[in-house]
């Protein structure tokens, strides 16, 4: 699947638990998208499940081309490394103004400089997760 | 014993030498001045000195009485020692005052009378960046709500905040039971150990099967065995972030 030119897809960065979560979604949507993961075990289990994968580092400009970058419409960037995701994002923006970033970040600090890095939508997981417990305690 | 309790040592033992130099410095001063000016009268020199500094009533010179010749040296021990003596027993009491109100064992204590009347509580398990979204919105709405931590240091930082604490590990049934699970209408689990919130749910299970277990899984794969350990609700951080990333990704291309 490397090198073939996709367009209006989704580049998924990282392919821990959120990433496969969004693939399981865009795969259930038809929407086409790439992976693109650094380790190669879990590159592989996803490459089992039929998704595309790219093995390589997301941070590098070298591999977002290689996923399209500049055809695509969205990009998640969703690794486990705040810096690598800020260093992602800020790669992603150059290659593309018009695509739509969303990313996560572990701290409000980092999500203040995602958003300073030109991403559109950034989530933090575990302020998310005590909204969702609060909505389970009747509170919204 | 740590650096900063070594440190905090040090700088006490610099304070109070300088503060002892600063005294000498100040009764010297003051006794060479009344020498003068009395004279060469050492024993009258002394007296006031004496009675300026260590007399709690501070008499002035030139307002106080001068003492008897003959029993001067005695008077002047008793009220040396009856200025010291109060002085230090008001500083204790003082000191003894403050220490017990700021004492957190006092709040602790009070901690667990507020529990004992907590009913239709949560029990939030845990104390973290991520519990404490939970505890400042429910002590924003004025909810019922004890956090249960092991960690001494999360723990006062906790209570600290105004919350009410125990200061114990979940996964033990007595530290559960004096956060009146009995009586609690839910229980969040927030460890980062999915191992330590199944055995902590399986304790609460045990002593409350009516009350509703929420319970944070960071490993998705042991959700199955959360639910059948008894819990209500399970959430894995990463995979509800994952769903709220691609919700907004599909909203944003039109997708279905």
């Amino acid at each position: 699947m490397e090198g073939k030119v996709m367009t209006n897809h989704v580049i998924i960065c990282g392919g821990g638990i959120v990433g496969q979560k969004i693939a399981a979604m865009l795969s259930e949507g038809n929407i086409p998208f790439i992976i693109i993961e650094q380790n190669e075990k879990t590159a592989d289990k996803m490459r089992a499940n039929g998704y595309q994968v790219l093995t390589g580092d997301a941070t590098l400009s070298i591999n977002l081309k290689q996923a399209s970058i500049s055809t695509a419409k969205a990009i998640a960037v969703v690794m486990d490394n705040d810096a690598k995701n800020l260093f992602a994002v800020l790669t992603a923006r150059d290659l593309n103004k018009k695509l739509f970033i969303a990313t996560r970040a572990n701290d409000e600090f980092m999500r203040e400089k995602l958003i300073e890095a030109k991403a559109d939508y950034v989530i933090m997981p575990q302020k998310t997760v005590s909204k969702e417990i609060l909505k389970e305690l009747g509170i919204t | 014993m740590s650096k900063i309790f070594q440190t905090d040592i040090a700088l006490t033992k610099h304070y109070l030498l300088f503060m002892f130099i600063a005294l000498v410095a100040i009764v010297s001063f003051s006794f060479i001045e009344l020498f003068i000016i009395f004279h060469g009268d050492f024993f009258t020199s002394l007296y006031y000195v004496l009675t300026y500094f260590f007399d709690a009533e501070g008499v002035f010179p030139k307002y106080a009485v001068a003492p008897l010749t003959s029993n001067f040296p005695i008077f002047v021990l008793l009220l040396l020692l009856t200025g010291i003596a109060r002085i230090t027993v008001i500083g204790f009491l003082i000191a003894i005052i403050i220490d017990v109100l700021s004492s957190r064992d006092i709040r602790k204590i009070l901690s667990k009378i507020e529990v004992k009347h907590m009913s239709n509580h949560v029990i939030i398990c845990g104390y973290s960046k991520f519990s404490d979204e939970i505890a400042a919105e429910l002590s924003r709405r004025l909810m019922d709500f004890v956090i249960i931590e092991g960690n001494k240091v999360a723990a006062d930082t906790a209570r600290d905040l105004g919350y009410t604490i125990i200061e114990g590990d979940f996964k033990y049934e007595i530290y559960l039971k004096t956060a009146m699970i009995n009586t609690a209408r839910y229980i969040i689990f927030t460890s980062d150990d999915d191992f330590e919130n199944i055995l902590g749910l399986i304790s609460a299970k045990k002593l409350s099967p009516k009350v509703k277990a929420i319970v944070k899984a960071n490993d998705e794969n042991l959700v199955p065995k959360m639910f059948r350990a008894g819990a209500n609700v399970c959430i894995v951080p990463e995979a509800v972030a994952g769903i709220y990333i691609g919700e907004e990704i599909i909203t944003h291309i039109g997708g279905n």
